[in-house]
């Protein structure tokens, strides 16, 4: 069944949407949520509540084009909810250090709102992600929205934890230029 | 705003993005550990024995005879490195913008056999991976040239007596210098530090170069550095320039041109006339050479920010001359704490023979401070005034089987006015495992390599053993020599100025067990 189609069913307020979802792109989906979780019943615990979301989201939205996208987008958010909000300190240490290699594109970091928009920002760092070579892309995407660690990186890449660790510095460094450049100081 | 909200910001990249990084094409495929080691150890050898046979004068100086000249060796070890050697760098991720730099560059077949030091640039980066040891890149000035006699009653070595056996194209012998290191390039800090360098026949004989600039390993035995690599600095026009000598050494720029990285320094060369390029073969500014050589390691991943001297204590002659007057103190605060951060990666430590052997005595403990003496008593039980003595409580021996509630007396370097390498002095109650040996005066010594401070994780809140050893060879999962390990703890020590980075964790058991294996 194509994504447009699957979309129709959720138009449609058919619940098969969801079953035809699941058989399309469960495996990934709880891929991606384990890779932020690392434990299995709460990465299915996670896409459950990501069918229930895009249930609710659909309509109006309409992601005909990239379901898959859309939906990861959702389960991302619900396993860092998730991740935040559990105890289990080794893995949470992940997100904390995820969070402080963040932290160095943000000149002054406090707990006030942030005044860019979301969808603001996510296009401007898609067009730099865009200009990057690929590798140095795909290891960016992997670290900071698959939430990969150094670790499997150098296994993904072929390279130190340490190469991993200086080629994401220096990525920091020029997003963090770019956005400077583009007038975002964040 | 916090770097969470940015991780939750990020959601929003565009789709394509998203699901090109799904599952991206494999990396380059890792190559055996078997080939790997089989592949390194040719190379190794070859370049090994093209540069020690080149600088001890076995080979021809000039290029001239393309069979076995350096060059020619040289070439058969990057084409052994082609094999996949240099893979693990990643070449895929780095800019690789290298073009021949300079076209008209000096037939080298024509230059003067000066070499200045064992290694070609692509050489040392080799041997970086294949043995693990730390490198400096250091600015020195030369103070003093000793003459031979005095050489060798500095060193007790009898060979700066002699003509080196090996130069078969000269008889002079080789020559000891003092010089003072000024600056660390990797670090990028001020230093002033004596040491001593030795330079074999030819090397530095026609320069006026008062300066130079050096990478530097391990010391010798004797208390004398051999530099890896050497280069006259000279001022033109306000800006420093570098120049690098050598017939058989591949230059920076060839080793671009063979496959290393150029980074972003496309300026390296710069114009050199004929009368130069016969002594030399690359001329750059200080501030790129120093630049390219400080991120190409970066980005090899070789870690050179714990870089410091390599310990000097195996010369008694050279510590007599110096008094240590090299060691760079910092002020002494006694503040206690004990933290360490989680980063979440650690490694085990290689315990290799060399490190083991000629340790009489030689024990893996672990041990609870119980009284630190006095830096008057430490010297005069050791004859040292760099170190303090401590009682020990033996908790547990884990190579001479239960020896609990024994006591030892052990030196350790730094004190309060000398905190040598950042060796501060313990405190009463800290615990510890560490593989101690007789020294044959009464007391035990650390191996430095094999010390591991017990504390408790802020994270977990269990016990486990802080590496807080001076950067031995680690290995990654495949079992290649990485260098030193990721730093992920800061061990707050008893001054609250000098802190040591620790370079990973382990549970206590497991690392002693490890150690005590090795150990026999």
């Amino acid at each position: 069944m194509t994504d447009e189609e699957i979309v129709s069913l959720y138009f449609s307020r058919s619940e098969s949407a969801i079953a035809h979802t699941r058989d399309k792109y469960g495996r990934r989906l709880r891929a991606v949520s384990y890779n932020i979780l690392r434990d299995l019943q709460s990465s299915e615990e996670c896409e459950n509540d990501s069918y229930m979301a895009a249930w609710g989201a659909i309509p109006p939205a309409r992601p005909a084009n990239c379901l898959y996208a859309f939906l990861a987008r959702i389960i991302r958010n619900l396993s860092l909810n998730r991740l935040r909000d559990a105890k289990r300190l080794k893995r949470q240490s992940e997100l904390v250090a995820l969070s402080d290699e963040l932290e160095e594109l943000i000149s002054s970091p406090d707990d006030t709102e942030c005044e860019v928009e979301s969808h603001e920002l996510a296009a401007l760092v898609s067009g730099f992600l865009r200009a990057l070579p690929e590798s140095k892309r795909l290891i960016f995407l992997r670290r900071y929205w698959y939430t990969d660690t150094t670790a499997e990186l150098s296994e993904r890449f072929g390279m130190s934890q340490s190469n991993v660790k200086t080629t994401l510095c220096r990525i920091r460094a020029e997003l963090r230029e770019y956005l400077k450049k583009e007038g975002i100081e964040l | 705003m916090r770097g969470t909200d940015l991780l939750y910001m990020l959601s929003e990249i565009d789709s394509d993005l998203i699901e090109l990084a799904e599952s991206p094409s494999a990396a380059k495929p890792r190559i055996s550990y078997i080939k790997y080691l089989s592949i390194a150890a040719c190379a190794v050898i070859a370049v090994s024995a093209a540069g020690y046979a080149f600088i001890r004068g076995l080979l021809p100086a000039c290029g001239n005879n393309s069979d076995i000249g350096p060059q020619g060796l040289t070439t058969t070890a990057s084409e052994i490195t082609d094999a996949d050697f240099t893979e693990p760098l990643a070449q895929d991720v780095l800019p690789d913008d290298s073009q021949p730099i300079n076209p008209d560059e000096p037939d080298v077949g024509d230059i003067s056999p000066s070499t200045g030091g064992a290694f070609s640039y692509k050489e040392l980066t080799e041997d970086m991976y294949s043995s693990g040891k730390a490198y400096g890149l250091v600015r020195l000035e030369i103070i003093e040239r000793f003459t031979p006699e005095k050489a060798a009653e500095i060193t007790g070595n009898p060979a700066f007596l002699e003509p080196d056996p090996d130069a078969a194209d000269t008889d002079a012998p080789r020559t000891l210098l003092s010089a003072r290191i000024t600056y660390d390039y990797l670090n990028q800090r001020d230093m002033s530090m004596e040491i001593l360098l030795c330079l074999f026949p030819g090397v530095l004989g026609e320069t006026s170069a008062d300066e130079h600039i050096a990478v530097l390993s391990d010391i010798s035995d004797y208390g004398y550095y051999i530099p890896d690599m050497l280069f006259d600095v000279y001022d033109e026009d306000g800006v420093d320039i570098a120049l690098q000598r050598g017939s058989k050494w591949i230059s920076i720029a060839s080793g671009l041109d063979s496959g290393l990285v150029k980074g972003d320094y496309p300026g390296l060369d710069l114009e050199m006339t004929a009368e130069e390029a016969s002594v030399y073969i690359h001329k750059m500014t200080v501030a790129d050479l120093a630049g390219f050589i400080r991120e190409d390691w970066a980005m090899r991943g070789i870690d050179f920010e714990g870089f410091d001297l390599p310990d000097t204590d195996n010369s008694e002659a050279r510590r007599q001359r110096f008094a240590y007057h090299d060691v760079e103190l910092t002020e002494y605060r006694p503040s206690f704490s004990a933290e360490a951060d989680f980063l979440g990666h650690y490694d085990f430590a290689d315990v290799s023979e060399e490190l083991l052997k000629d340790k009489p005595g030689l024990r893996l403990i672990e041990f609870e401070v119980s009284a630190v003496h006095s830096d008057d008593e430490a010297a005069k039980v050791s004859g040292r005034s760099d170190g303090t003595l401590y009682t020990l409580k033996v908790v547990k021996d884990f190579t001479q089987g239960s020896a609990q509630d024994s006591e030892i007396t052990l030196w350790n370097y730094g004190n309060g006015s000398e905190q040598y390498r950042g060796y501060p002095v313990w405190a009463k109650g800290e615990q510890f495992i560490a593989a101690v040996y007789e020294s044959g005066n009464g007391y035990y010594l650390p191996i430095y390599e094999l010390e591991f401070a017990l504390m408790k994780s802020p994270i977990d809140g269990e016990a486990y053993a802080y590496d807080i050893g001076e950067g031995p060879v680690y290995f990654d999962s495949l079992g290649l020599p990485q260098g030193v390990a990721e730093i992920e703890y800061r061990w707050q020590t008893t001054t609250d100025n000098n802190d040591r980075l620790v370079g990973g964790r382990f549970k206590p058991e497991e690392i002693a067990k490890a150690v005590a294996e090795c150990m026999g």
